[in-house]
């Protein structure tokens, strides 16, 4: 299972933080590997729109590419998420995305 | 209105600028007066339209001039990792960070440097660098306290009912050029016109 994670938007520009990172679940610690896949399960993204309505000034919109070894789908959500199994899809995503970035 | 968490990483509480709370409470009146649309130059003129007034307040608190002011937005927002001094400067686009994680300030302070993207509603927190500038310039050139003449001509051109959602640089630039005739005179005029012109967008004289 991969994911391609995206923040775009927000208060500013940073374009450190808006390059889309790889986040290659087999490739993470057991542990966060069945964390993270049963955060995809809970989300249930094929369910959800591809694209929810436009977001507010300064809002981020993060986008989630998922391919779990079968199917993918891409999702954009905008914040603020109400959701909460979708938001703590994003938290977990944004952390490994941010451990991937430091590690560059 | 949206501030989003500090991480506590990168980011102090945003709660703590007061220049940008008052960029997100600028963004409700724009909303209701202008409503500019939150895409390409018209989005770049909202954001720009929200640091002006966001810096603006932070300048009123202060007592100073347009001269005595820093013109960044967002100082203080980085924590002590963070290689920058704000999230942008009205000043000089471009120079606010410099950083490993966050990149580069990628702001343009003229036309020259206009970024075409698909990313941030086509970039309207990168293009925001050209009217910001243009503001800077204005207000420097009248003098005094940047609210009495550059701020009263923004203000007055932000509730202009010619104003379209979906203006352009020039079409904004036009509208301060006849507000600051209109409000002030043609000295006044003309320093609008130039502070534009500078930052490559001709608004006639």
């Amino acid at each position: 299972m991969r994911i391609d994670f995206r923040i775009d938007g927000g208060l500013a520009a940073f374009p450190g933080l808006a390059k889309p990172v790889t986040i290659d679940c087999d490739r993470l610690s057991p542990q966060d590997n069945a964390r993270l896949r049963e955060l995809v399960r809970r989300a249930d993204l094929f369910q959800r729109p591809r694209r929810a309505s436009p977001a507010m000034p300064d809002a981020r919109v993060y986008t989630i590419a998922l391919d779990d070894g079968g199917q993918c789908r891409t999702v954009t959500v905008p914040e603020p998420i109400a959701d909460p199994a979708l938001r703590a899809l994003v938290d977990a995503l944004a952390q490994h995305a941010a451990a991937v970035r430091r590690a560059r | 209105m949206v501030f989003g968490d500090g991480d506590g990483e990168l980011f102090n509480r945003f709660t703590i600028s007061l220049d940008v709370i008052a960029h997100e409470l600028t963004h409700g009146v724009t909303g209701d007066e202008a409503r500019l649309v939150y895409l390409g130059q018209a989005g770049a003129l909202n954001e720009s339209i929200s640091d002006v007034f966001g810096s603006l307040v932070k300048q009123y608190v202060r007592g100073q001039t347009a001269a005595q002011a820093d013109w960044l937005i967002g100082e203080g927002l980085f924590t002590a990792k963070v290689h920058g001094v704000a999230l942008r400067s009205m000043k000089a686009p471009g120079t606010a960070f410099d950083d490993a994680l966050l990149g580069r300030d990628p702001q343009p302070a003229t036309m020259a440097g206009y970024v075409r993207t698909s990313e941030d509603n086509g970039g309207v927190h990168t293009n925001s660098g050209i009217p910001n500038h243009a503001f800077y310039l204005a207000a420097t050139a009248l003098g005094g306290h940047a609210w009495e003449k550059a701020g009263r001509i923004w203000y007055e051109t932000l509730r202009d009912k010619r104003l379209k959602p979906t203006a352009t640089f020039i079409q904004f630039a036009r509208a301060t050029v006849q507000n600051a005739a209109h409000l002030f005179g043609r000295t006044e005029r003309q320093t609008v016109a130039a502070a534009w012109a500078e930052v490559g967008v001709h608004a006639g004289t």
